[in-house]
């Protein structure tokens, strides 16, 4: 670790997807082959040549909560019941609206005083592709005065740290489909320079019909289903949903007694330089992020078990990712089984590369790696090992997940079993 | 107080600066604008400004993006255009030859608050009017606020570590904050830095419905730390510096502009308040190990918002006392959002270049601000020492701190 020697631990999670909205249900979901996708009516897309993905519905926020958020931004709903959900697991010392001290049980109290400076180092790192473009139609496009819609990337991020009364620093990051991974890295870099002690980070995104106008036109979307690495697999389906995790140095985490859940040791991020909407037909960026988060990981090839990968289901994306396995992993690619998680939940846009990094640390504490579903025709060309019939019950010690986004962008997140 | 943790913490310079801006194109020009002081304000002629509440703004009028451009493109955005500009002058300046680079190893970190809203606008304009399927497909992609930087990168072909900030007023300085890390930290050798807004209808649209505004038309409209101010005045510009370890730019001949020398990222919940401005300044000065006497001047992100501009007058009250000289660039450049930390960074440079602090002009101080020292009109002074605000009105605040 050139940056510092302080090592960063995931000590919470939240989730809400199409498969659950709770890190359980979401986890028995994925290792069941359950088909998260369908017809979507959270949002009216009438007039739309394809009206399938996955939703997200049945979120439930205690009345405290849901009295902070604006209804009609459907991010917020899911934000905040996601970030909730993350800070319980990790019993971070924050509280709704005021600055208490919230340790997980009374003996832990005494050692309060020798934790970190708790609110005024936690940070708040979200990551999105389209905001608040929910609340756009009324305004946007319109030569009328402007009304409600908010234009902000940034709105999400600051209802967190005021709702839990965060003083940390708050960072809004855009890289289209690999911003869900990038608020994840940066999250730990800010915990290795020292810039926080805490970093509640992930990505989300809602469906909203200014998404779904432009991404109807990029002919990746598919009428059949989402078969990723198959060899008769037609595009993606867009999905919503969040995905938040709680990062801290390992000694915060053993100081709260909090369960590491597991290391995020390695962070590449980069682009193609490529073209804005094609990945190079070679794999080299997304290869080139992968050996950047192992080499700052310190692990060698042969040390990885499993890859959580991008696998959009694309003709283009699976044939360039599966490339670049290889390229960066050699021979011991065809004993590494790859998962796309996306057969299930869809493409969940700014917060894929969040959801697909819980699910490699599910994968990790679990030792089980889900299956990737609606598989019938293998393609020769994407060749690695890839369960299908349903989860491969394996032991897990470190895993890549990669992200890949519109513009050429690419992040490849590391995790290692603690 | 805040320790950053940094253990290998390598020194870092700036070693070129690309500003466009309303007062001045490139670097150069962008100084004597600053030096002259002459305000890019001016009444809005982009579009019919008489049914909104605000009606000047500083725009990069003599901005020509065909200067600028390697290769000819069917359409950007002018978020993309402005950064093209800002990439071109930097990489200019800075001498440094692309090709014989090893590409992967230059960082690219942006920022901008607004990315390509006036392209979602006019994309979103055909599917409002004729119907979902007819949105034009070669619009779609400029709308993402990831356009400008991934162009960049193709362009140019820059495959090295590549990060994009849209985290308000502040993204440019949290931008600069990062790349800072990143070339501290030994991670990367180089990175070229910065961030763009752009002026036009849909932002301004929306800007008037969040009421940040100032009513008044003429040139003068811009009003930091006066009690007569009654709110902004939107301003548009791009920004790139190129940030390098001192050693490969001594190795390499590089001209160096100044040291960064230490930054400082904090938040207020709530809004902006006083504590998150301090602890932000605090962490820039101790990260570079000098005292807060030795900051010679704070380069201010007031902008004539009521709230901001008290908050931020406190802060500095409290960080460093009576009679710290301050100033800030806005009344020339307006309030430019996602660009203002690499804008302000520009002017600092301008400031240590020349030994001169630009003046602002107070009619009427605001109580917060009384023992601070603010020059009316411009002045020489000698500068070493240079800490640069860069706040958003919900509370994120950026502090970083400039070296001759």
């Amino acid at each position: 670790m050139p940056e510092s020697s302080k090592r960063v631990a995931v000590t919470g999670m939240g989730i809400v997807s199409p498969l659950g909205n709770d890190i359980q249900t979401f986890w028995n979901a994925l290792c069941a082959g359950k088909d998260g996708l369908g017809q979507i009516t959270s949002c009216d897309l009438s007039g739309f040549p394809i009206q399938q993905g996955g939703q997200v519905s049945g979120i439930s926020l205690p009345p405290e909560l849901l009295a902070k958020i604006r209804v009609d931004d459907r991010c917020q709903l899911m934000v905040v019941s996601a970030v909730k959900q993350a800070i319980n697991q990790a019993g971070l010392p924050v509280n709704v609206a005021q600055a208490s001290c919230l340790c997980k049980n009374p003996e832990e109290t005494r050692i309060a005083g020798k934790m970190p400076a708790l609110h005024s180092k936690t940070a708040v790192v979200f990551s999105t592709n389209f905001a608040a473009a929910g609340t756009l139609d009324g305004d946007l496009g319109l030569a009328t005065p402007w009304t409600k819609g908010d234009l902000g990337f940034e709105t999400a991020t600051d209802l967190v740290a005021d709702i839990w009364n965060l003083s940390g620093p708050r960072t809004t990051l855009s890289l289209s489909c690999s911003s869900g991974a990038a608020a994840i890295g940066y999250g730990a870099d800010l915990i290795r320079s020292g810039r926080a002690d805490y970093v509640i980070a992930g990505g989300y995104d809602a469906i909203s019909r200014f998404a779904w106008a432009g991404l109807s036109l990029l002919r990746t979307m598919t009428e059949d289903k989402l078969r990723p690495f198959d060899k008769n697999r037609a595009g993606t389906l867009f999905s919503e949903g969040a995905g938040i995790v709680v990062l801290e140095s390992f000694e915060s985490a053993k100081l709260r007694n909090s369960q590491m859940l597991a290391e995020l040791c390695g962070f590449g991020f980069n682009n193609n330089a490529y073209h804005m909407t094609a990945p190079p037909q070679d794999g080299k960026g997304i290869a080139d992020t992968m050996e950047m988060a192992l080499k700052e990981a310190g692990i060698l090839p042969e040390m990885v078990d499993h890859v959580n990968t991008h696998g959009t289901g694309t003709q283009l994306n699976d044939l360039t990712e599966t490339a670049a396995i290889k390229q960066v992993l050699g021979k011991h690619a065809y004993d590494v089984p790859i998962t796309s998680i996306k057969s299930m939940i869809g493409h969940l846009m700014g917060a894929a590369g969040s959801v697909e990094a819980i699910a490699s640390v599910l994968t990790i504490l679990n030792g089980r790696i889900p299956p990737t579903i609606n598989m019938t025709e293998p393609d020769p060309e994407c060749d690695l090992p890839i369960p299908t019939a349903g989860p491969l019950d394996k032991q897990v010690k470190v895993v890549i997940s990669n992200s890949s986004g519109i513009g050429g962008n690419n992040v490849s997140l590391v995790f290692r079993k603690v | 107080m805040v320790k950053l943790k940094i253990l290998i913490m390598k020194r870092v310079v700036i070693t070129a600066a690309g500003p466009v801006t309303a007062i001045g194109i490139g670097q150069e020009c962008f100084t004597e604008g600053v030096v002259e002081g002459g305000s890019g304000i001016m009444e809005i002629t982009a579009f019919e400004h008489g049914k909104y509440d605000a009606h000047v703004a500083a725009r990069a009028e003599d901005f020509d993006v065909k200067e600028f451009l390697p290769t000819p493109k069917n359409y950007l955005d002018r978020n993309t255009e402005l950064s093209f500009g800002a990439f071109s002058l930097a990489l200019k300046a800075s001498g440094i030859d692309l090709a014989k680079a090893d590409k992967s190893k230059i960082a690219l970190i942006w920022g901008t608050a607004f990315g390509g809203a006036d392209t979602m606008n006019l994309f979103y304009a055909d599917v409002q009017k004729k119907g979902p399927r007819f949105g034009k497909p070669i619009l779609f992609p400029h709308t993402y606020s990831n356009t400008a930087i991934s162009m960049l990168s193709i362009e140019y072909k820059l495959n090295g570590p590549h990060m994009n900030f849209v985290s308000g007023w502040t993204a440019s300085g949290q931008a600069l904050a990062y790349a800072y890390d990143l070339v501290a930290s030994g991670r990367v050798p180089v990175a070229f830095v910065g961030g763009a807004e752009a002026f036009n209808e849909t932002i301004f649209r929306y800007c008037c419905s969040q009421k940040i505004l100032s009513a008044s038309s003429n040139e003068n409209a811009c009003m930091p730390f006066d009690s007569a101010a009654d709110g902004t005045v939107m301003g548009e510009g791009a920004g790139m510096i190129v940030l390098e370890e001192l050693d490969s730019a001594l190795a390499r001949g590089a001209h160096i502009l100044a040291e960064f020398a230490g930054a400082g990222l904090a938040g207020s919940p709530g809004g902006l308040k006083p504590k998150a401005i301090e602890e932000a300044m605090t962490t820039a000065i101790n990260s570079s190990k000098i005292n807060p006497c030795d900051v010679e001047l704070v380069l201010a992100s007031a902008n004539g918002m009521p709230d901001m501009d008290k908050a931020e007058a406190a802060a500095i009250q409290k960080v460093f006392g009576d009679n710290k000289p301050v100033t800030t660039i806005k009344p020339l450049i307006g309030e430019t959002f996602g660009a203002a930390g690499i804008l302000q960074l520009h002017a600092a440079l301008s400031i240590l270049e020349k030994q001169f602090v630009p003046g602002v002009n107070i009619a009427s101080k605001i109580s917060e601000s009384e023992k601070l020292k603010i020059p009316a009109e411009g002045c020489p002074q000698k500068i070493k020492t240079v800490l640069i605000n860069n706040l958003d009105p919900d509370g994120n605040t950026v502090s970083l701190l400039i070296k001759k």
